[in-house]
């Protein structure tokens, strides 16, 4: 294919790149500004979480894009069913009292013939509108069949408990939230003391959690928590209504589908510049705290913090701070007196490498445009 | 602080689940010092026609004040013939014809909505969701405005007019779990501010006369029935499950149905049927019963399984009611049934079991009280009310009120019966 | 004597196609060959400029090129498909159905028709125009021996008369100071109107609460139009929209003139003539890039790669809050016209068209 898109300009080629890179860099100015416009103008509460999202829904009540999955289908069989059934009595009221009466003799007369005719019809129309039952009944067989599939649910006695009161990452996850200026759900919140931390410092924040004997402390101190699993609540929050999600706990050990679904939820329900704030084990802490019957029986494990910043980086967001803590169970080196302190201090850094490192870890990610 | 309540009808005569605990709220709401209350609703306590029955302007009721405007429409034959040709399919009916049925259904009341747009309130609390004073209100309202839906799982929910009406609301205060859950499925609001308040249960108020007395019944024990007596409420499902129980389990247990009647419940010598009684009367028999029965599968809250519970009586429940459900789950304070099957095992162990009784009651007694008393209640609603307040108005995306439906042929009820 | 003679499904007057067409005609008659337009139907006006296209093998000679403006279906194709005479496509582009789905089902079969004729044609064509790179690579990937890209030829008159004075001043007397952003093109599902309607309501809410949206062109897919002036209504903004329609050249003139930006969130272009007009007007503009958008614009104007609203609302007030960037928008534009200068684009077409027909030669 030949070129022969006029370029911009066809002046004199040393001029004409220079000043074709000027106009680019100054374009590219220019978008940036409209972008730390668009910034400001979020952060500032002029365009609330979701606005622009709901904009465009309420474009769909007026497109016939309708409705999704299983609704379309029941609703749509109904409508199909309603109109199955060919009325032959034809309306004979009429403003003159003589037309009325022609009316309803020709009615009559002709009652046989249009009943032949119309039994033809409903008989057809009926039999598909059977076809689509079959149709339907089968696809919801087919669901239920793959939903018997999954894997099962890691019992809810084992379920590890959130730890109570305060972490060695609530700071850091505080820090990471204030000045947001939508709502910030925290999944896994037990007893709530995340969710008041970051009340306290000004976020308007909620929580959610699974167990509803966890969230007694909380409740009863009238924190603004429910008893809810994370997913489960992701799923009926509107897309861009929240400027932050907090992930813990149940995060480290979902399935990987679910993981994919979580990510897909996290990445669509947080507004453009919405944080997410992802705590876990470390896989190493994992295997070797976690208790055995959990560790065979959950469904997941912890990833390595590295692995997160891969999935997150796939769905747009870009992270911006990865940082570790807990126990920290590392090995003190031995004083240089020590016999051997060389040898002993090169096999205890390698130990503490490979095996002791922190415990927990805690990613900080940004979701982009 | 200010809040106004939206309600389409407002009375002490008004019997209706929602209009009642708005009722309610109010008037243990305006017992707090640094709280307002006013209600503004419409001159009419029909629903089925929205005549003006009341007059417009300023009164006091126990305490609140009620602001009434007249409606300006009546309800005519249309909405029924689009109500039948929309409940099909609700979800694809489009956003006029949504819009449309929410106007036939009312009431319109366009100086109530001018009020809520000129209101000093610091909140406004519409309640409940599926009448045209509501979306209204929320389309108008310069200040924060909550929901209280009481809502059900029925097709109007699914229009897609609610759908944008709810998504411009501050807040929503939620009956039970199980409305909540369907509310945040249907309309994706789950992180909207909510609160699951339920309601208050008033203190036994009982005469001290003994129950089977009353009833006529001498010492015999009986299961007991509480509400209007009506075929939506399963109280001709319960007269047969007891009836076959009876046949098949001679004893001398009784049954009563204690509240005005809708449907007649069959004859059976071993069920009493009282009418409407006393409210001393009522919790006498409450008192006196060995189970309170509950066979509707509609309820949205259910006070009267709670106000059993404040007697220490058990429950037991039709299993396909979400919200009773929830409150025997969460609480261990009654059985439940869904064949007549469980219905006879879940009977037979209770009227013979006084041990396991007392524990149900006793269960259901401290759960009620932890949840369900009026002061909790109001301070739990009061620190959400604040949160809203301070959070401000969301900005709506219309402000364009629905359009007075005119025209159409008046309709006009015929014959007495109970109040919707 | 070369012949290039030249195939249209319709010849219409006061049509971007029609226009193109006859003002090729003219270029390759003015070259000195013979060119006569062959069409499945013309309209009133122009009957005596066209001819019917199964009259075309009585008078078909040797050495006969075949041009055809293709952009929609018809039975041309079939015809041409059939034809031995070297075969030239102008290609400017169809709209995938998938836009139409729902709206209009029964445009939705005819697009999809027309997609079909182009997946035949093109591999049997032996040189296919396009309008932009963006068109030309969709002949190359279905079978396009060769490709090559020249504008449509516009012959836009730089002549200040032609602006409707009284047109310019009722606009005026209608918005007053307030913003207005201008969109031009037909009413049809993938010109994406209602989030033009999203935008202003941002920039009303934020910026400019008086702000104006005025659309100019034809509702071709009257459910879409319908849905798109509902939905605006709905927002309140019944009375800030403005939809022009059957405008005069020179009332189209002042419409561009009167607005302070114009906005194109169109998702599928093949080359957007509004673009030129308003880099013709000096009116600054901002732009999805999609299709061939961003060609056509190159660097004479904002370029978005979101039509999320409050972007476009930004980019909106961006220029209105800057001068200095307007005024070398509009420079940017005018700079960029002079690209599609109608005699360099002529002359693009009578050399291509003559290398076919030498190239034809030679073989023959």
């Amino acid at each position: 294919m030949s070129p022969d898109v006029p370029a911009p300009d066809g002046g004199p080629d040393a001029d004409v790149t220079s000043d074709v890179a000027d106009r680019i860099r100054y374009l590219d100015e220019v978008m940036a500004e409209i972008d730390a416009e668009v910034r400001r103008r979020r952060a500032s509460g002029d365009l609330p979480a979701g606005l622009e999202q709901e904009l465009d829904e309420l474009f769909l009540e007026f497109s016939p894009v309708g409705l999704q999955g299983r609704a379309r289908l029941r609703e749509t069989l109904s409508l199909v069913d309603g109109s199955a059934y060919v009325d032959i009595a034809v309306p004979t009221s009429s403003n003159k009292a003589v037309g009325s009466y022609v009316k309803r003799a020709i009615r009559k007369g002709l009652g046989w013939y249009m009943n032949f005719v119309v039994a033809q019809i409903v008989k057809f129309a009926w039999s598909v509108s059977r076809m689509f039952h079959v149709v339907v009944d089968h696809i919801e067989d087919l669901e239920a069949t793959v939903e018997a599939n999954r894997s099962p649910d890691l019992p809810s006695g084992l379920v590890p408990a959130t730890p109570t009161g305060s972490t060695w990452w609530a700071p850091a996850a505080v820090d990471a939230l204030v000045g947001v200026s939508d709502r910030v759900v925290v999944g896994d919140c037990g007893d709530g003391s995340l969710v008041e931390a970051l009340t306290a410092a000004g976020v308007d924040a909620y929580g959610i959690d699974p167990s509803d004997i966890a969230l007694e402390p909380a409740l009863d101190r009238g924190a603004d928590v429910r008893a809810e699993p994370v997913l489960g609540h992701l799923a009926v929050v509107s897309d861009e209504a929240l400027g932050g999600i907090v992930l813990t706990g149940s995060v480290q050990w979902l399935r990987p589908n679910e993981r994919v679904r979580l990510l897909d939820l996290a990445s669509t329900r947080l507004v453009v510049d919405g944080i997410l704030v992802l705590h876990s084990s470390s896989p190493a802490a994992w295997a070797a705290t976690a208790s055995p019957v959990v560790r065979d029986l959950a469904p997941g494990q912890p990833l390595h913090p590295e692995t997160w910043a891969h999935l997150l980086r796939s769905r747009g967001f870009t992270v911006t701070a990865t940082i570790f803590g807990g126990d920290d169970r590392q090995l003190a080196r031995v004083g240089a007196g020590a016999a051997d302190a060389a040898e002993v201090n090169a096999a205890i850094d390698a130990i503490n490498d490979l095996l002791l490192g922190p415990t927990e870890y805690l990613v900080v990610a940004t979701r982009e445009r | 602080m200010k809040l106004a309540f939206v309600t389409p009808r407002f009375g002490t005569e008004v019997i209706g689940g929602a209009e009642t605990a708005a009722r309610m709220l109010a008037e243990r709401l305006c017992l707090r010092p640094d709280w307002e209350v006013e209600v503004l609703t419409s001159c009419a306590l029909d629903h089925l026609t929205w005549e003006n029955t009341e007059p417009a302007g300023s009164t006091v009721v126990n305490g609140v004040t009620v602001r009434r405007f007249p409606t300006a429409s009546r309800r005519t034959l249309d909405y029924f013939a689009l109500d039948g040709e929309l409940r099909v399919a609700p979800e694809i009916a489009s956003l006029a014809q949504s819009r449309r049925w929410i106007s036939l259904n009312g009431p319109m009341c366009p100086d109530l909505v001018d009020a809520v747009a000129e209101s000093d309130a610091d909140i406004i609390a519409c309640y409940p969701y599926l009448f045209a004073t509501t979306v209204d209100a929320i389309a108008v309202s310069k200040v924060p405005v909550i929901l209280h839906p009481a809502a059900h799982d029925e097709p109007a929910l699914y229009f897609s007019a609610f759908r944008r009406s709810f998504r411009d609301i501050d807040g929503l205060v939620y009956h039970t779990r199980a409305e909540r859950d369907l509310m945040e499925d249907v309309f994706k609001i789950g992180a909207r501010p909510q609160v699951v308040l339920g309601l208050g249960v008033n203190d036994p108020a009982g005469g001290g006369r003994r129950g089977s007395e009353i009833l006529g019944l001498g010492d015999r024990p009986y299961l007991c029935y509480l509400g209007r007596v009506d075929e939506h409420k399963g109280c001709g499902m319960l007269a047969d499950y007891f009836a076959r129980f009876k046949e098949r389990n001679p004893s001398d247990l009784a049954l009563a149905f204690v509240g005005p009647v809708s449907d007649a419940a069959p004859d059976h010598p071993d069920i009493v049927v009282t009418g409407t009684v006393s409210e001393a009367d009522k919790w006498d028999i409450l008192a006196g019963a060995r189970v309170m029965v509950n066979p509707s599968a509609y309820e949205s809250f259910s006070l009267v399984v709670l106000e059993a519970w404040t007697l220490g009586v058990p429950v037991l429940v039709n299993g396909a009611c979400a919200a009773t459900m929830e409150h025997c789950q969460r609480s261990g304070g009654g059985l439940w049934f869904d064949s007549f099957r469980s219905f006879e095992s879940a009977v037979g162990r209770l009227v013979g079991d006084a041990g396991l009784r007392a524990v149900l009651g006793e269960s259901g007694k401290r759960y009620t009280a932890r949840n369900y008393l009026w002061p909790s209640i109001i301070d739990q609603y009061t620190a959400f009310l604040e949160g809203v307040a301070a959070r401000g108005r969301r900005a709506p995306l219309r402000t364009t009120r629905l359009d007075l439906h005119a025209g159409g042929t008046a309709y006009v009820r015929t014959g007495g019966g109970g109040h919707g | 004597m070369t012949a290039v003679h030249q195939f249209v499904p319709a010849l219409l007057p006061r049509d971007a196609t029609g226009d193109h067409t006859r003002a090729l005609r003219d270029a390759f008659r003015s070259a000195g060959w013979e060119s006569d337009i062959y069409v499945e139907a013309a309209h009133d006006e122009l009957q005596d400029e066209a001819t019917y296209f199964e009259e075309y093998p009585a008078r078909a000679r040797p050495g006969d090129v075949l041009l055809y403006q293709l952009g929609t279906s018809s039975p041309v194709a079939e015809f041409l498909l059939g034809r031995a005479e070297p075969l030239v496509l102008d290609y400017h582009n169809v709209t995938p159905e998938s836009f139409y789905e729902g709206w209009e089902d029964h445009t939705a079969v005819k697009v999809a028709l027309a997609r079909r004729q182009v997946a035949a044609l093109a591999p049997k064509a032996v040189l296919g125009i396009a309008d932009s790179a963006f068109n030309a690579r969709e002949l190359e990937e279905l079978g396009c021996p060769a490709t090559t890209v020249v504008p449509i030829l516009v012959d836009l008159h730089v002549d200040a008369d032609r602006v409707d004075g009284h047109e310019r001043v009722r606009l005026a007397a209608d918005h007053g100071a307030s913003t207005v952003l201008l969109f031009v093109g037909r009413i049809s599902p993938n010109k994406a109107h209602q989030r033009l309607v999203e935008a202003l309501w941002i920039y009303r809410r934020i910026y400019d609460p008086g702000a104006r949206l005025h659309f100019v062109g034809p509702a071709v897919t009257p459910a879409y139009a319908d849905a798109v002036f509902a939905f605006a209504d709905e927002l309140g903004l019944a009375d800030a929209v403005r939809h022009g329609e059957d405008l005069t050249e020179a009332e189209l003139a002042a419409w561009y003139q009167d607005a302070d930006v114009f906005v194109c969130l169109s998702e599928h272009e093949g080359f957007c003539i509004p673009l030129l007009e308003a880099m013709q007007a000096g009116t600054p503009i901002v732009a999805l890039d999609a299709g061939a958008v961003g060609e056509t614009l190159a660097d004479a104007g904002i370029l978005l790669p979101t039509a999320r609203p409050a972007t476009v609302a930004a980019a909106v007030a961006r220029i209105r809050g800057d001068t200095a960037l307007a005024h070398r928008l509009a420079d940017a534009g005018r700079r960029r016209l002079a690209d599609f200068a109608a005699p360099i684009t002529r002359q693009r077409f009578v050399d291509v068209l003559a290398g076919v027909a030498d190239a034809e030669r030679g073989v023959a």
